[in-house]
């Protein structure tokens, strides 16, 4: 387990240390001046030089990286190549959203998705079954921004039950959750749904039915432990998928999150928050994956002792 | 698996037979768009401005009074040349990558696949937006954006395969004969290694569909005035209180034509017996 949590900790590490070169790098990869970029049309040739030499832009690539980096170690994200406010005041409160609002969905799916999956396992080929299939099939294959306006429609439009936009409380998180969320309930069920199958097929399940265990009680204490460890590891994915919803969710639902933000500094050109939001949002995908690999091996004894 | 065994399979799979005419639907509305559509999908008229479904308009007419079944018949085309395009640009460089780090192994291997797990290490969402961010907004970039996304996966499946294959005596005994690489892998690894593919591509194709539609949706897909189903919704977006047809329509297009990929891909999949 040590070893497997070493060579773990070794991979995490040598991702994010991959990420930050690739993050940092995106402003070499523009097409064209940067400066003149973000700068956009029109502007004249003092605040251009400005930008080049805020942003290091003669510097070396090592020089500019080990700067940029060791500033962000440090607690400095840099400012807006817009609006000059730093990036750490634009981002802070954003972060802070778009985690409410990924924790509220992927616990939805978790609960409805296991849920679905169960049901679909245990009544096999029945209507109850044919039912939460076509769910999941419908749930993957629905855009994100199309279900949260059709939800905005009917919950908030017709029947006035919930509000549109970001109003502080609960209430405002409940429809953009469902939209980020679905997509998941819907894999999840799926995964559950076949894990449990194949669990249920095999000897000792059938030993336990031989000895008298009830199905409902079977299927939840045998069955279910060992068909959630691969369950396990999509939660985990879809959390790193999460964060990619978010910005079609945080836009379509005008909420103040870091998807949105990313949608709109894609727009504007503006570098230095894209690659702070880039390194961010990757960090914290690598370390769900760390944190899914960890859990896995301490489910799995199979894996904790290889 | 021979080939007859996997249709057969496959046609006994009702839910992949209702995928397959679904799709058939969607390409011929894709293919023969001209001829079906009822009116101009771009002709503005004023007199017929957010019209609900009628008569006149079947699924109504949009903001600039364009009917809105021509808008959806042609963007069918959008959705389909970039499913196609997406997929092929994966597969082709994902297939190439793949073959040479299963066949070399080694630093080749390590390069390749290191490369793939670092693609992987952000949300593929972002990674097509970063990429859209970079190159700038238009159909062909959101292509192209898509189409690395996908490289990864096509990877590691025909690197997976080609291990497999290369277990086979028989492919040791040609090597041993003789056989020079090139013949090896395209006669016995590819054949062998076709069928996940088509499965992968199947559903790879709606992800695509998703992904595009929603840098659609962001406006960084097709530019005004063409039609593309994502753009249309978020269009429509902001006549959501009034005449929620405009935006619900391109919605359930986009969901019916990725329904009918992941059906196929499912169905494809278990013929196979392969797990993706």
């Amino acid at each position: 387990m040590l070893r497997l949590l070493f060579y773990r900790v070794l991979g995490l590490a040598v991702i994010l240390v991959l990420v930050s070169v690739i993050s940092f790098s995106i402003t070499y990869v523009v097409p064209g001046d940067v400066a003149l970029v973000i700068a956009g049309p029109g502007a004249s040739q003092a605040s251009i030089e400005k930008i080049r030499s805020d942003l290091l832009l003669d510097e070396p690539f090592l020089v500019r990286y080990g700067t940029w980096l060791g500033s962000v170690m440090r607690g400095d994200l840099g400012a807006s190549a817009i609006t000059r406010q730093p990036v750490a005041e634009i981002v802070g409160f954003r972060l802070v959203n778009t985690m409410k609002l990924a924790l509220a969905g992927i616990v939805l799916a978790i609960v409805l998705g296991i849920a679905l999956g169960l049901v679909a396992a245990l009544y096999r080929n029945s209507l109850v079954d044919y039912g939460a299939m076509l769910v999941s099939v419908l749930g993957i294959s629905a855009p994100v921004f199309w279900v949260g306006l059709m939800l905005i429609y009917v919950f908030s439009v017709r029947l006035r039950w919930l509000p549109i936009t970001d109003q502080g409380g609960v209430a405002h998180l409940i429809l953009p959750a469902i939209t980020i969320g679905m997509y998941s309930v819907a894999v999840i069920a799926r995964v559950t749904r076949f894990n449990l199958l194949e669990v249920l097929g095999r000897d000792y399940i059938r030993t336990a039915k031989a000895k008298g265990a009830s199905t409902a009680r079977m299927s939840l204490k045998h069955a279910l432990k060992n068909a959630l460890i691969p369950v396990v590891t999509v939660i985990g994915l879809q959390f790193g998928y999460l964060m990619g919803g978010a910005v079609l969710t945080e836009t379509v639902f005008a909420y103040p999150g870091i998807g949105r933000l990313f949608a709109d500094v894609v727009f504007t050109r503006d570098f230095p928050v894209m690659q702070i939001l880039m390194l961010l949002l990757a960090a914290i995908f690598a370390v769900t994956n760390f944190l899914v690999d960890i859990s896995y091996a301490l489910l799995d004894p199979r894996i904790r002792h290889a | 698996m021979t080939g007859r065994r996997f249709w057969k399979a496959l046609r006994r799979n009702k839910a992949a037979l209702v995928g397959f005419v679904l799709f058939a639907i969607f390409l011929t509305c894709a293919v023969f768009a001209p001829a079906l559509a009822p009116a101009n999908p771009n002709r503005a008229n004023f007199s017929m401005v957010l019209h609900p479904p009628s008569a006149a308009a079947i699924l109504g007419a949009d903001e600039l009074g364009r009917d809105i079944l021509s808008r959806i018949l042609f963007g069918a085309r959008a959705s389909f040349l970039v499913a196609a395009s997406t997929t092929a640009i994966a597969a082709v460089i994902g297939v190439l990558l793949g073959l040479l780090a299963g066949y070399y192994g080694g630093l080749v291997d390590a390069i390749i696949m290191r490369a793939a797990d670092l693609l992987l290490a952000f949300p593929s969402f972002l990674v097509a937006l970063v990429i859209v961010g970079i190159l700038g907004p238009g159909l062909v970039n959101v292509i192209l954006a898509v189409g690395v996304l996908f490289v990864p996966r096509f990877v590691r499946l025909m690197r997976a395969s080609v291990l497999s294959v290369r277990e086979n005596e028989y492919v040791e005994a040609m090597a041993a004969l003789g056989s020079r690489t090139p013949r090896i892998i395209f006669h016995h690894v590819l054949p062998n290694a076709m069928a996940p593919i088509i499965a992968l591509t199947a559903i790879v194709s709606g992800e695509a569909i998703l992904i595009g539609s929603g840098l659609g949706f962001l406006g960084l897909g097709a530019q005004p005035p063409l039609a593309e189903w994502g753009a249309m919704l978020s269009e429509g977006r902001v006549y959501l209180t009034t005449a929620p047809h405009v935006a619900a329509f391109p919605g359930l297009a986009i969901m019916g034509l990725v329904v009918a990929l992941n059906l196929i891909g499912d169905g494809v999949r278990d013929a196979l017996d392969v797990r993706l």
